[in-house]
């Protein structure tokens, strides 16, 4: 797709590839191709919306669209925009690419969840990089005092952002530390292994969290670094 | 004067009140009426007028604290997920400080979002220019699937808000601090995207005012025609989409603009007027508003003295712009 696409970014897609495949073929969500905005859907909100091409390649594999469209990235009339437009493609649940803002549009959908009464789960993927985004924090707050047990944040701490390596360009550790005093629920996971992934989601759908939970999905860079 | 106006509108006891009111009555009447509405606030319950509709409707009200990208982006989600929700601050933090939020989040996304920014213009008066918002109508009116609407006074604020809650796409809408006189009544037709003539002396020119300088722009019209000068005034409350007919109308017919309102020269409602009318009818014009400065402490109406929107300089605009008239 990037070849065909001849810009985009590939390494944050390549290394979200086990979460998304076991998101979505794992059994964690719930969801409907063939009725892809159905009420009691599962959202997934994309934070990090430049590593989109591995959600536009799952939703694909998924059954929301033809895979030939999957060549059509970042082309002219495609509705595989660069970075994700809302309701573009079926499945495709918000507008992301300005880091910091999905993390708000997830609280948004997790309130009116809430509100509602409704059962369905709200998924944020976020990248480490975008943690230095005021906004971020902000969103980690509301959600903390609101014990927002139908949100997950899944954040991919692989530890590079543009500049080079997260802390050097903005030190960010103690991530577990700070999210947890900003009342979450953290567990560290290898983002790479499948069963880990499946039953910690699953894990929280079935209410064991008492609290907002976020995963941190540990890419080879950090397993190598620890 | 128009018939549907406030009979007691020119009397020196005309009822005052703050255009944030209408704000929050509007929501209270939708609150009951409207299960999908959701407001939003950051720290600003009071003066935005959201406190009632906060005790009233407790499950549907959320407090996002001095965050305003926040709520700018939860308030996205809960339009995404099918609320209807009201993000609730002053003008200069939202959308000034939530402008990227709105833009991506909200605008691009084309949801039913709407947003209100109390505090605007210099009338804000004591807190200074950090609280004076002037850049807002500029800002929000540059967006696609942008709605944006300046009221009047009370009536027309609490009429816009219910208007709000049934448009589609984002909408926003600015409010002033101080009480301002009641021009409408609760009968007064309005609907947006309609400018309404407020009153038609003669077609010597044409005022075309927003928000509460409606009140100067009509008491200037009165004090003209006892010069023997016959002017128009239009209550020109939607900045986009703009009553284009209307605009067009005034022009032709009478030749001559002067827009009022508290905000930027640069980016605002004339602006709008002005890109209007120089591609379909050019006329001369004359811009009453902030001239490219920042406010600054003080009454509101030493403010609005200083800075050029009082009935005086209305009323020199609309001198000056008839002197500048092509000979018909």
């Amino acid at each position: 797709m990037l070849l065909e696409a001849g810009s985009g970014h590939s390494a944050g897609p390549l290394g979200m590839a086990d979460v998304f495949t076991a998101l979505y073929f794992g059994g964690v969500l719930n969801y409907d191709p063939k009725d892809p905005w159905k009420k009691d859907r599962d959202r997934v909100i994309l934070s990090n919306g430049h590593i989109c091409p591995v959600w536009y390649a799952t939703l694909a594999h998924a059954g929301f669209f033809p895979h030939e469209q999957l060549v059509t990235l970042r082309k002219l009339g495609s509705g595989l925009q660069g970075h994700p437009h809302y309701r573009e493609l079926p499945g495709v649940e918000n507008t992301g690419g300005p880091l910091g803002q999905g993390s708000s549009q997830a609280i948004g959908h997790a309130l009116a969840a809430r509100i509602d009464g409704a059962s369905w789960h709200t998924y944020c993927l976020m990248s480490d990089g975008e943690l230095d985004e005021g906004q971020t924090w902000e969103a980690i707050m509301l959600a903390g005092k609101n014990n927002l047990h139908n949100l997950t944040a899944i954040v991919d701490r692989n530890n590079i952002q543009i500049d080079g390596f997260t802390e050097d360009i903005m030190p960010l550790e103690n991530l577990v530390d700070k999210w947890t005093a900003f009342n979450w629920s953290v567990i560290e996971i290898n983002g790479h292994n499948i069963p880990e992934i499946w039953i910690l989601c699953n894990g929280n759908r079935s209410g064991m969290a008492s609290r907002p939970r976020r995963m941190k999905p540990k890419t080879r860079y950090i397993s190598c670094a620890r | 004067m128009t018939k549907f106006l406030n009979p007691k509108i020119f009397d020196k006891d005309v009822e005052q009140v703050p255009t944030r009111n209408g704000y929050g009555d509007g929501l209270l009447e939708l609150g009951a009426r409207v299960g999908e509405i959701v407001v939003l606030t950051g720290d600003l319950k009071e003066s935005t007028r959201v406190e009632e509709f906060a005790k009233r409707f407790p499950e549907r009200f959320i407090e996002c604290g001095v965050a305003e990208q926040n709520m700018m982006g939860i308030a996205a989600g809960l339009a995404s997920a099918g609320k209807i929700p009201f993000v609730s601050s002053y003008a200069v933090f939202s959308p000034g400080r939530s402008w990227d939020q709105l833009r991506v989040s909200v605008c691009y996304s084309n949801l039913n979002v709407n947003i209100v920014g109390a505090h605007t213009g210099v009338s804000v008066g004591p807190d200074g220019a950090t609280h004076q918002a002037l850049e807002d109508i500029a800002i929000t009116r540059v967006l696609p699937n942008m709605t944006v609407v300046v009221p009047c006074d009370y009536w027309e604020t609490k009429k816009a808000t219910l208007a709000a809650a049934s448009r589609l796409g984002p909408y926003y809408s600015r409010f002033t601090r101080e009480k301002t006189p009641v021009m409408t009544t609760e009968e007064t037709p309005f609907e947006i995207g309609k400018a309404a003539v407020f009153a038609d002396y003669g077609d010597d020119a044409a005022i075309l005012a927003c928000g509460p300088l409606v009140y100067q722009s009509l008491v200037a019209a009165k004090e003209l025609e006892k010069e023997g000068i016959k002017v128009r005034v239009i209550n020109n409350h939607t900045i986009k989409p703009m009553d284009v007919t209307t605009v067009m109308k005034a022009a032709r017919d009478c030749g001559a603009i002067v827009t009022v309102e508290e905000h930027q020269v640069m980016g605002g409602m004339g602006s709008a007027v002005a890109e209007i009318l120089v591609k379909n009818y050019p006329v001369p014009m004359e811009f009453i508003g902030m001239p490219d400065a920042f406010g600054e402490s003080g009454q509101p109406e030493e403010l609005l003295e200083k800075y050029g929107m009082s009935v005086r300089e209305i009323k020199e605009a609309v001198r000056n712009v008839i002197l500048r008239k092509r000979p018909s």
